[in-house]
Order: structure tokens, then sequence, then C-alpha cells
């Protein structure tokens, strides 16, 4: 067997292919270690650029993109004697079968193997580079490296490698095994569905043949530290991932080699049955003449003929055996991503036709341009494969019908294919029985858009295909031009749409505003690409080649004369494209403007380094603010004006007033659109670009005075953009807030780039995400984290609209109007809030309830009205628990109001919580079950928490105010869950919440903080605060825990500065937590603290009636710093300790036989307990409340002793 | 009509002179062009078929010059390439119908009936609904002769057709090209000297590229009557035989080699007289000695 292993080894070592895969791999790596622009399978975040876990990763993702080399391989490895024709001199020798068969196969793999060790190449390399960090980089850790080849290098290749090898040895063509390598991607693609759901994570972790699903799920709540010393082991659901498809891979080698042998080999010879004629023809039987056929049109193009062409051509397509199976097995795919739309908390959601087109681009994209690349190349060279190109290209038929009939049964047979994905998306909506289909909406953004896009990509390759009259070479420049094009624009930070071939704005399709403001760019834009791609079809077509003259210059010259009789219809369309692509540039770059992503991180950089001297200059704040605003909705025009009043509460003079101007603000193209008037003042600096101003005040202001400012901005839209920006103004559901109209007092900390890494890139210095919790810094403590200008606020606005709207801005409305065909509205806040407030308008309808006086409305779109009643329930709980347990509700309404999804959450204004359309309103809660959450219900309640938690009590600009926010806002929607829904809801939702907590602080940049010193940090306060918080009101009681939060409004409702900071609260749990449980306040808010509990075992004995149980435990508590290196801490815990009767449902523990709370000093630990029932499951803190890396192990089945 | 062309010359990019001086005057009937396999015959061809160009010199037929008005030639042109294969899972019937949509027959009716005339006139219409790719090579040449066919072309190339037939379909193919070599012109290429004796009046003869001989049959033969001596040799002393005389050819006959001799005066010493064939005139011209 050797010398077959050998001879495979030795043939593949001279072929530079596998040196060629092995460089492209090694490059790969290397640029993804040593530079920021590269990533593989997305960033690493704060861990070391070659720690041990991200090399494993890469060898994971290296894998699977090496899964096209190992079908190279393996076919070339499986076929050479045959296509070579050698295996007739081969199978005659006298060689044993399994030599040849196991031999082959073994050198193979062991070269498929060979190029991705050059993801060890590249970590080593990368990290020796001049130009790199040092600091992102950590020792050399060589178990990555060996990880990453025993868990997924050699796994992978056996697994893909056996698979394609039988199915080349077997079939011996070529396109059996790429269906085979395409199913392995689908198994894997499927898999990755499962994973965004908790409950179905272990069959995505079975299914994957890869191994990542696996992967990932052991390693998510890896600390940063943990990812930089060591890989992930094999072990658990891994190994058995790893075991099972290697066995699965080598049992199916087994039972291929059965049905391998020398013999019934030559299948293409078998297949081919010779037609023989007997009768003989005599002369005689001929006629002597032959008949004359004159072609009575000579004029060669007829529409039957060319419909005839395309038809032809078209067939060759679909007709094909691997075109039906590509697209079958894309149909599979997308038929298995539409079996579950899940949100958040693995709710369901409505399937709306804009995710299901969401679900199609994402199933099915990749297959189409695998079917344009491939296929492109198949119709250029058919003739010439069928050896009939010498009689088509000897006859008359013109060069420009054999290449349109060519591009257009492209363009058909994709149109088909997607046409079969519409058929499948809408019987999907049917089956969950959706049937609001927006056919429309379908073909809009399906066969029109999309359609068109692919029209680009098919003339670009054929164009290669023509141009270079290589079909390999053609393929290859073909990707190559597609991945080129994908990064080469941003890379030298050219943003036009214009360059980036066959790019359009980006669409987003809304319920509310359908294409809204969207349209018209597109039009312009495709117009100019498809103008574009014209003008390369005459070049395509120029260059075609008929004949077998193939000498490029030689098709120059005559590609020259050919264009040159085409001339009036060329340039007429060269004229068309001039003119198209010059009022796109006139739109996108004179009318409006656009930036890279660089130039514009370059300006935040400017504004810091030159501002920043201005941060803690005394400036006056906003008191009173007068709105005045006039949406045009459909002309996409705001019209803004803003009578305020200011006053210095400072206690020194005031000669300078800092605007920051905001986003609707733009210098280029706007002039002068922002006016401020402020009486007795100049304006000493305008900086147009970094949309700063000074202006100084002639009298000092002194402290205590109030000055009157007057502001006025107007956005107009004109044309269409490069990228539609300001969303927020749009058709219908415009949806802005008082930031984006209005500008801001003094430097605006905000506005400064945030990320570490690119901080140090750009050389600014290291930036606090907030200032440290410390109750003495008062400079801190003068403003809330929301903004720096302003405390409590009165507001009054008058809002117009046009007269099919309704406008909403903060507050009761007072009056409404119409005048000269317009609707307006006037709103007065009723109690003085945050300087934080939205105003919308769009067409609605209202629910509306009342609740004590307090006004309940719903503004929704006629289609969403699913969860409306749900949502005024929700609002009305809320209501009832907080007004009962916290305080009093300051506003006379509540008010949710849909937008549309061009942004995605639910925010809290005072008395007012815009929704998302695709948050809450399409979730289909039409059949929850007992333990599934309703996050409708769940999302209304926390933003109605927000009501006290931020708009009465607000924390200072400053570490940990967030958890007096979220945290606060989490603990209050889950107890108006818990007592709407019982207790055994909140398990599934604190389960999904302790995932997230884990798996974030696995994902931390910078540092975990611990609950009171939150920084910008969601998976602490919003999913750790849920975490605690619900623990902690376990431990000490309800009633007592809402009363501190009562408390702490009484003190800090609505006060002015300085602002309350965490420690307040943190006090004030302390005061009221008996002393025994003090530890929990260090525990859960001032540290970071984790607990390995666990049964190790658990078993029974009938004693008369009875049954004595016995429960051995092992406990662990850990202290973890900002990196996650944790230490261990002894134990003085109150754990929880059950013993659980048998239950039919798998998800929940059974009715506890005995609960307690028993104080835990030792790590192992027995218990006994006399129970009267048949004890089915024991654990030690069961229900999961306190934060455990492993939580599956806290409970185990109680076995007869 | 009539096919003339004068001093056509072609050089491939590697060097090789494909076409040297080329003139020929070509009339009505069968045209047979004689050459070793890269003479340059495949070459002439295809430049007559307008797929490849000619570095310098002419080509008309009739009015139309071959080498810049291709597309009027392609309407008069039926043209069978030395090897042609078809699509696969391909019926006869539809692949008639979609040469005869490239040659221009948009209109449905007239089209099906030229299609089934035509198959039926190579005898082939009751295997019309059968894959191309699985008929045999006689009715595969014979399908060629029928995409050849259509819309009465005044000008057939047919490049080296009988290349591999048995002698049966060979025959069959023969009875074809004859009849249609009646009507127009018709230019088949072969290095197989009987193909040319049997079918043509009007021959050249070509190697490297230039043409040694054109004209008809009788006169080739009348070049070398009297003049080709035959004699059976042993194989050791063949070497000194092609030293000593003009050897047209050797061949094996009853495993001893037979050789053929050219010489103008009579010849003895065991020479016998051989029957003047245009296997002879071939040899003797690629030999360059006549």
């Amino acid at each position: 067997m050797w010398k077959f292993i050998s001879y495979e080894l030795k043939y593949w070592v001279k072929t530079p292919m596998l040196w060629i895969f092995l460089l492209i791999v090694t490059l790969l790596v290397f640029g993804a270690v040593s530079s920021e622009q590269i990533t593989i399978g997305g960033g690493v975040g704060s861990v070391f650029k070659n720690a041990p876990s991200v090399v494993q990763s890469y060898y994971a993702v290296m894998s699977l993109i090496c899964l096209l080399m190992t079908t190279a391989f393996m076919n070339a490895s499986a076929n050479r004697d045959f296509s070579s024709g050698m295996y007739q001199f081969v199978f005659t020798s006298p060689i044993k079968k399994h030599h040849y068969f196991f031999g082959k196969y073994i050198g193979a793999v062991m070269i498929a193997i060979i190029p991705l060790l050059g993801v060890s190449l590249g970590a080593l390399l990368g990290p020796l580079m001049p130009w790199v960090q040092p600091e992102r980089y950590g020792p050399v850790i060589w178990n990555g490296h060996l990880h990453g080849i025993l868990a997924f290098a050699i796994p992978n290749t056996i697994i893909a490698g056996s698979l394609l090898y039988t199915l080349a040895v077997v079939f011996r063509n070529n396109i059996v095994s790429f269906i085979g390598a395409m199913l392995i991607l689908v198994f894997y693609v499927v898999s990755q569905g499962f994973t965004s759901d908790l409950e179905k994570e272990w069959l995505a972790n079975l299914l994957d043949p890869f191994g990542f699903a696996a992967l990932s799920t052991l390693t998510k709540y890896k600390t940063i530290e943990e990812k930089n010393m060591t890989a992930a082991l094999l072990e658990g659901q891994f190994l058995i991932n790893r075991l099972v498809w290697t066995g699965l891979a080598i049992i199916l080698l087994m039972a291929m080699y059965t049905r391998f042998s020398f013999t019934s080999k030559d299948r293409r010879g078998k297949k081919k049955r010779i037609l023989n004629e007997t009768e003989s023809v005599e002369l005689s039987q001929l006629d002597l003449d032959v008949k004359r056929f004159e072609n009575n049109h000579p004029k060669n193009f007829s529409w039957s003929g060319f419909w005839h062409m395309i038809v032809f051509e078209t067939k060759t397509i679909t007709k094909n055996q691997v075109f039906i199976i590509l697209v079958l097995i894309g149909l599979i795919n997308l038929i298995a991503s539409l079996t579950s739309f899940t949100g958040n908390y693995g709710a369901s959601k409505y399937p709306v036709t804009y995710d299901v087109i969401d679900y199609i681009r994402g199933a099915f994209y990749l297959f189409l341009i695998g079917l344009i690349t491939f296929y492109s190349g198949v119709l250029v060279w058919k003739e010439r494969d069928a050896k009939i190109s010498e009689i088509q290209d000897a006859s008359p038929a013109r060069s420009g019908m054999l290449f349109s009939s060519k591009l257009i049964a492209m363009l058909f047979s994709v149109l088909m294919v997607l046409i079969c994905t519409i058929i499948v998306g809408v019987v999907a909506q049917t089956a969950y029985g959706y049937t609001r289909y927006e056919l429309d909406v379908y073909a809009k953004s399906l066969l029109i858009m999309d359609m068109f896009a692919f029209g680009y990509l098919i003339v670009i390759a054929l164009l290669f295909h023509y141009l270079i009259n290589n079909r390999y070479i053609a393929y290859f420049a073909f990707v190559a031009f597609i991945i080129v094009n994908e990064f080469i624009w941003s890379l030298l930070e050219v943003n036009s749409k214009m360059l980036d071939f066959g790019s359009t704005p980006s669409v987003i399709y809304s319920d509310m505003n359908g294409f809204g403001p969207f349209v018209s760019g597109q039009i312009w834009f495709h117009s100019y690409w498809t103008l574009f791609s014209i003008i390369v079809c005459f070049i395509a077509y120029a260059f075609i080649v008929r004949g077998m003259e193939t000498n490029f210059l030689y098709r120059l010259k005559h590609a020259g004369a050919t264009l040159k009789k085409r001339m009036p219809m060329l340039s007429l369309f060269l004229i068309l494209f001039v003119l198209c692509g010059g009022y796109v540039f006139y739109n996108t770059k004179v009318l409006n403007t656009f930036s890279s992503t660089k130039a514009y991180e370059q300006r935040q950089k400017e504004y810091e380094l030159q501002y920043k001297q201005y941060e803690n200059m005394a400036q006056p704040r906003w008191v009173k603010l007068d709105y005045h605003i006039d949406i045009y909705p459909y002309e996409r025009d705001l019209y803004v004006s803003i009578d305020a009043l200011a006053v210095n509460k400072s206690a020194e003079e005031i000669r300078e007033l800092h605007f920051n101007l905001p986003s609707v603000y733009n210098a280029q193209i706007d002039r002068d659109t922002m006016l401020i008037e402020i009486p007795n003042a100049t304006l000493t600096l305008d900086d147009k670009r970094l949309a700063y101003r000074i202006y100084t005040l002639e009298q000092p202001l002194a402290p205590g005075d109030s000055l009157p400012v007057k502001m006025r901005t107007v956005k107009l839209t004109k044309g269409f953009e490069n990228q539609v920006r300001f969303t927020e103004l749009t058709q219908n559901g415009t949806f802005f807030n008082n930031f984006d109209v209005m500008p801001t007092l003094g430097y605006a900390r905000r506005k400064e780039i945030t990320n570490k890494n690119k901080r140090e890139k750009m050389e600014l210095p290291k930036r606090l995400r907030l200032p440290f919790l410390d109750e003495s810094d008062t400079a801190s403590r003068a403003n809330t984290y929301i903004s720096a200008d302003s405390d409590w606020v009165e507001v009054t606005t008058t809002i117009s609209t046009s007269d099919d709207q309704i406008a909403v801005a903060p507050g009761s409305l007072v009056k409404e109007w119409e005048d000269d065909g317009r609707k307006y509205f006037e709103y007065h806040l009723d109690k003085n809030s945050l300087n934080f407030y939205s105003f919308i308008s769009a067409r609605y309808e209202v629910a509306r309830e009342k609740w004590n006086d307090i006004d309940l409305e719903v503004y929704y779109i006629k289609a969403h009205a699913y969860n409306v009643p749900n949502m005024l329930n929700s609002m009305r709980k809320s209501l009832e628990y907080y007004t009962e347990n916290f305080g009093p509700y300051f506003h006379k309404q509540c008010r949710i109001i849909e937008f549309p999804r061009y942004s995605s959450f639910a925010q809290a204004f005072p008395g007012t919580m815009p929704y998302g359309e695709g948050v809450g309103f399409i979730t289909d809660l039409r059949n929850v079950s007992e333990d599934d959450i309703d996050v409708v219900f769940y999302i209304v309640a926390h933003e109605m928490a927000h009501q006290y938690w931020a708009h009465q009590l607000i924390g200072a600009n400053m570490r940990g105010s967030e958890m007096m926010s979220e945290s606060f806002a989490q603990y209050s929607a889950l107890m108006v869950m818990e007592k709407e829904f019982g207790r055994d809801k909140m398990k599934k939702f604190l389960k999904y919440e302790m995932n997230g907590y884990l798996s974030g602080r696995s994902g931390e940049f910078e540092a975990e903080r611990p609950l009171m010193e939150t920084e910008n940090q969601g998976y602490i306060h919003y999913q750790k605060g849920s975490v605690v918080m619900y623990y902690l009101k376990e431990m000490i009681g309800e009633e007592n825990f809402n009363r501190i939060l009562a408390q702490l409004l009484e003190e800090w409702a609505y006060q002015e500065p300085p602002y309350p900071t965490s420690l307040s609260a943190v006090r004030a749990f302390r005061n009221h937590t008996p002393d025994s449980l003090q530890y929990l306040i260090d525990d859960l808010l001032e540290h970071i603290t984790l607990y390995n509990n666990r049964v190790l075992e658990a078993d029974y004995q009938k004693v008369g009636d009875e049954y004595e149980v016995t429960i051995k435990t092992y406990s662990e508590k850990f202290r973890a710093d900002s990196l996650g290196k944790q230490s261990e801490i002894p134990l003085h815990d109150f754990i929880d300790i059950g013993v659980f009767a048998e239950t039919k449902n798998k998800k929940l523990l059974g009715e506890p036989l005995v609960y307690q709370r028993l104080k835990i000093t030792d790590k192992e630990n027995t218990f006994r307990f006399r129970v009267s029932e048949k004890p089915y499951h024991a654990g030690i803190d069961p229900y999961n409340y306190l934060i455990d890396r492993l939580p599956d192990d806290n409970v185990k089945k109680v076995s007869e002793k | 009509m009539q096919l003339s062309i004068t001093n056509l010359n072609k050089r491939y990019s590697n060097g090789v002179l494909a076409l040297d001086d080329v003139s020929l005057h070509i009339e009505k009937g069968m045209f047979g062009l004689l050459g070793p396999n890269g003479a340059g015959k495949s070459s002439l061809m295809r430049t007559l078929a307008t797929l490849q160009e000619a570095d310098s010199g002419s080509a008309s037929l009739g009015d139309i010059d071959v080498l810049k008005q291709k597309d009027a030639v392609r309407k008069v042109l039926g043209y069978l390439p030395q090897e042609f294969g078809v699509y696969p899972r391909t019926s006869a019937h539809d692949l008639l119908h979609h040469l005869a949509v490239l040659k221009g027959f948009n209109d449905k009716k007239e089209r099906s009936e030229m299609v089934d005339y035509l198959l039926n006139k190579v005898n082939l219409f009751e295997h019309r609904k059968k894959a191309v790719s699985s008929y045999s090579g006689g009715m595969r040449q014979r399908f060629g002769i029928a995409q050849c066919l259509i819309g009465s072309p005044k000008l057939v190339i047919v490049d080296e057709p009988t290349a591999g037939l048995d002698p049966g379909e060979r025959n069959r193919f023969y009875n074809i090209l004859s009849e249609i070599g009646e009507q127009v012109i018709v230019i088949l290429s072969t290095h197989i000297v009987q193909d040319v004796r049997e079918l043509c009046t009007q021959m050249a003869i070509m190697d490297h590229g230039k043409v040694l001989f054109s004209g008809s049959t009788d006169d080739a033969l009348t070049q070398i009557k009297g003049k080709v001596w035959e004699k059976s040799v042993e194989k050791a002393e063949l070497k000194s035989y092609q030293e000593q005389y003009k050897v047209i050819s050797n061949k094996l006959v009853g495993g001893k080699p037979q050789i053929h001799v050219f010489s103008e005066m009579p010849m003895n010493s065991g020479f016998q007289p051989a029957e003047e064939s245009l296997e002879d005139v071939f040899f003797a011209k690629i030999h360059n000695l006549v």
C-alpha cells in the first residue's frame, strides 16, 4: 500500500497546485494576524491576535474554505488513472484492490492537510513583522496549533475527503463530486440556523460537519484570559461531533470500498450505445437531383429565429443536471432556513415578506453567483466543447445574435430560479398561516433590483470569457474580480457607488414605508449600471471568437473594426451612459455629499484634538424649549425652529457659547442652513467642517441669568444620495429626536472615537469609556449620562405634517387644527423632563385606552395590529405594578409608536415609547407554549419601567449609572412578567439572560466591570443585571427590594445636579440587607463573582413509605478580574438544594419535594433528605440563580441505590 | 460560378508556413485536395470557409471576395469540418433545426420541410429522434453532409470526411457526395488517394503548404506513365535500394517489402513495370521526384 501512498505524495509534491494552496492559506492567515484590515470569521477583539484559541478558530474556518481544495485533490487522485487512460495498465497489473483504493485515499488526505498547515505558518510569521503593535500578541502557545490540527485540519479533511473520494471513485464524474461538496456545505449552513435557539443548540453541535457550532458552544463563555492561554480541548459535544462525523466518513469509505472494483469501470463505454444501421443504401434509391432550398429571407435576422436561439441556449442551462441539482440544493437550504423565524429570546416572528426575502438572499445568492460563474463558461464554450463551433462559425448566423441569445438565456435562467424562490417563500408564508404575501415586494426586490444586479455580473462574466478566451483563466478572473471589487474601493477610500461595479445604494424595505426614500437612487443607479453593462456587451460582442483566429491582437484589430461598424448604436449608448453618469454624479456629489469612514474618523480625531480643551468650560443650560416643526414627509423636507431659554447655572460668568451642530447639519451643502440668534452676541468661530461654533457675548452672562436663543434649521432633500442618509425623515414613519435637529452646548464627548484599537492606531490618547465611579467627582456628576447641556426642561411643540398623517411630540396634545391642507398639533410636556425626546409623523391607526386618567395609546400601521392588545395590556400591568411599588407616574399619557425598521430598537422618551416595526409588532405570539417568553409584553414593561428608571431617577455621567436605568428596568419588567405569567416563565428568560451575559463577557473588548461600574456594557447592565437583581430579590424579598427602589426615587427623582451614582443604590441595598446576606452586595454588585456548582452523585433508598435521598455536591466560588482571570475564594454562601418529583415537561423541573436554602462553607457536601414521593431530580442551585459557566450539571437524575 | 485562389499565404504564429503561395482554380464538380497530414489542406479549407485569415493573396467565389465578404460566403457555404461533434443528448432532428436557424431559415414550416427532406436524403429519417452523439461514424458523417446542404450551398467544403469509416460506410458517403458534385463546387480534402481516384476529376496535391500539382486526375497519371517500377526485396536490402534508386514508396506485401521506384529509363534487374496509380503520383510529388 505504501507505494500508492508514496506515489500520491511524490506526484502532488511536484505539482504547483499544492504549493499555491499552501501559499494562499498562509497569506490569508498572515494577513489576519498581522493587520487590522483582514479578518477571518470575524474579528478577535481584545484577545491576542495569535492566541491559541484564535489559531484554532482559523484552522476551523480554513478547513471550510479548503473544502474546494480538498475536492480538487480527491477528484484528481481518484480519477487520474481514468482521465489519463492509465487504468488499463494499472488494473491489469497484479495489485491488491485495497492497496490501490486506500493507498490513494491516504496519500490524497495527507496532501490535502498540507495547505491547512499554512494557518500555523501565517500565525507564526505574522507577529514577527516590523509594523505590528507588539502588545496585540502573546507568546507562541503550541497547543492552539496542535488542537487546530487535531480537532479541525485532520478530521475535516478526512470527513470531506472520504465523501469526495468515494463519490469520485464510484461515479467518476466531476459534477457528482461538486454536488457532494455542496451537500456538506448545506449541512453546515442548516446547522448554523439552529445556533440562535438555545434549545436547539445541541442539534447544531451535532449536525455541523465541520464542528464550528460545537466549538463555539464550547467556547462561548471563555474569558479573554482563557482564550489567550489555551485552545478548546476535545471534550463533550465537541468531541462527540468530531467522533460522529469522522466515524461516518470512515464508514462511508468502507461501504464504498465494497462497491469499488477494477472491472466494471468504464461506465462511459457502458452507457454509450452506438447505433448501427442494418439496411444498405442503394444508389438507385436516391434521387439524382438534390432538391434546392433557397433561403427566402436573406436578412438572417428574425425574432422567431432569435427566440429559437434563446430557448435553445436556455435549455442548455436548465436541462443540465448540475443546474437542477444546484437549484434543488439551494431550495432545500432555503426551506431549511425558512423553518424558523426566531427573534430574541427564542420567540417566533411573523414571516413578513421582507424577512422572507432576506432569507432568500441569505440562502440562495451564493448559489446563484456560483451558477453564473459556472454557466457563463459553459455557454461561451458550449460550441467548442461539442466541437460544433466550426459549423456554427461558418454559418451566416450573426455574431450579435449568438452573443445576445447566450446573454438572454443566462438572464432567463436566473430569473426562473428567482421565481422558484418566490414560490417557496409564498408557500412557506402560507405554511405559517400568514397570508399577506405582498407579491409586488417580492417582484420589486428579487425580480427587479436583484435581477438587474445579477445581470451586471452575467455581462461581466461573459466579457471575461470572450476577452480572455481561456475558460479557466476567465473563471479565475471573474471570481477575482468579484472579490477585488468587494473590498478594493473601501481600501482605496473611494466610496462612490459609481465605481464599485454594479453597486447601488442599499435598500431597506419597511412595511410602514415601503421602499420609501430609496426609490429614486435605485432607479438612477440601476440605469447607470445597465447602460454600462450594455456598453460592456458591445465590447464582449466585438471580441467574440469566430473561427480559428484566437490570437488576441488579431481579435483586438477585428474588434476595433466591429465597433466602428456599430458606432451609431454604440455612441448612442455611450452618450446615454455619460448623461446618466453625469446626472448621478450631480446628485450624489454636487447636490449631496458623502464621505468615507476614514474621512469621517479623521474629522472625529480633529474635533477631539481641537475642541477637547473646552470640555469642562462652564456653559449655560437649557431650561425651556419651544419647538416649531414642519414636516413635509413626501418631499422629505423638514423645517425646525426652536425658541429656547438657557440659564447660567454655574457659579462663574459665561462669555462664550459653544455649539455643536446636529447631525442634520452638513456644512458642505447646507450652507448657512443653521441659524442661531443670540441677542448681543457675535459669531467668533464658525468651523463648518467640524460643525462647531463659538459665539461671544458682549455682556457676560452672570450666574443665574438667562439668555434666549433662537435656532432655525432646514433639512431639504435634494435629488438622491450615494447612500440614503437621515432615513429618520421619510415618507411614512418620520422619527427623529432632538439631538438630530438641535445644537448642543459645549464640547460633545460622544463624538470621540471610542474603539480602543482604532484610537491607538490614530495616535489618540487612551480614552475612558466613562469617568471612574467616584462620588466626589462633582464635574462628572453635573451631568446625566444622556445629555450634557441641560437638566429637566420644559418643552412645548407645534408640529405640522401632511394632512393624512399624525404627528406626535412629547407631552399632552393641547390643540389640533388644519390649515392650508396641513395638519397642526400642539403638545405640552406635563412634567419637566430630560432633554431627550422624539418627534414622529406617519399614517397611523391609533388604539386608545384609559387607565386612571392616563391615556394608553398605541400608534401602529394596519398590517401590524397583531400585538396591539398585548401592548396595551403590558402598559396597564406595568403602570399597576410601578405606581403601587415605586411611586407616581408623572405624565398624562403612555404612547407606543411604531417606526420603520431603519433602526431596530425600542426606546423610552418621556411618556412616549417608539418601538421599531421589526421588534415587537411582528412577533408571532399565536403559539406561545408554557415556557415561551412573551417578548412583546417584556419589552413594553421594560420601556415603561424607564419612565421611572432614567426619566425620574437618572445617574451621573459615570460608570455604573446604567445599572440604575437598565438593570432596574429589567428587574421591574421581570416583576411585571412574573405577576402576569407566573414564576416558571422567568426561568427561560433568565436562562437567556445568563447566556447573554456569559457570552457577552467572553467577547468583551476592554475590561469587564462589576455591575455597579458597568460602562456602556449591555451584557452587564441588561443581562447580568436581570440575573443579579432577580436573585437579590429572591434573597432579600420583593417587598424589601421594592422599598429600596421607592426610597431611591423619593430621594433622587427629578433632582437637579449633582446626579446620583450607583454608589447611592449600593448603599441603599446594603442598608436594607440583613447582616447574614451582606456578602451578596459584595459578590453581586461590587465584584465579578462566579460559581461552579455541581451534583456529583444523587441516589435514593426506599425506607418504608418514604425515600431517603442522598446528594453529594461540589461547589466552588471565584472572583474574576477585568480580563476574566479567576481566583478562588472561600465559600460562605446560602445556596439552594432541592429534590424534585417527576415531570412530563422535559424543560422544567417537577414539583419540589425538598427545597432548602443552606449555608455552604465546604466544597464537597453530602445532604440527606426524606421525601414522601419518589424523587426524580436533585440539584444544587437548581434554578441557576447563581452565575455558573456550566449550568447544566447543577441538576442530576436521582438513581436508586 | 467558380472559385479562384491566387497567391494565398499563411504563416502561423509558431512559424509554420501553412499556405505557401497557393493558387488554384476550381470549377463546378468534385475537386480533390490530396496531401499528407499537415500539408496545409485544412488551413486552406478553413480559409475558404471564413474561419481563418490569410496573410496575403486573394480568393474569390464568383463575385464574392472570400477573404473580405465573409457573410456573403457564409450564405452560400456548406462546410463539413474535419472533426466535428454535436451537443450531447440532442437529436438529429433538433440539431438540424438549430443549424438551419443559424443559417437563417427562420420560417418554421419551410424549415421543417427542408429538415425532413435532408434527413431523408441522407437516410437518417428513421433515426431522426435519436441523439446524434449515439450515431455510428458513417451516420454521423452523413448527418454532417445533411447540415452542409442546408440552404443549397454553392460551395461545399468537406475536410477529411472518410477518416475512420468502414468500407461500407465510405461507399454510402461517396454516393451522396457525388450527387452534390453534379451541381456545385465540392472541395474534398483527403489523404486517402483512393477517395480522389473514385470521386474527382480535378485534383491538387499539396505538401508543406505548397501546391505540387493541380489538374485533372488523368493528367496526373500521365506524368508518371511508364516510369514506375516495382520489386519485392529483402528487408536487409531495403536501405541500399533507397540509396541507389529514387524510391517512391515501400510497403509490405505478404510480409515482404515491395518498393516502387521512379525511373525515366526502363529498368531491369528484377524490376517490373508497375501499373501507374494516383498513389505513385502522390508520393512522387511529395518526394519531389517529378
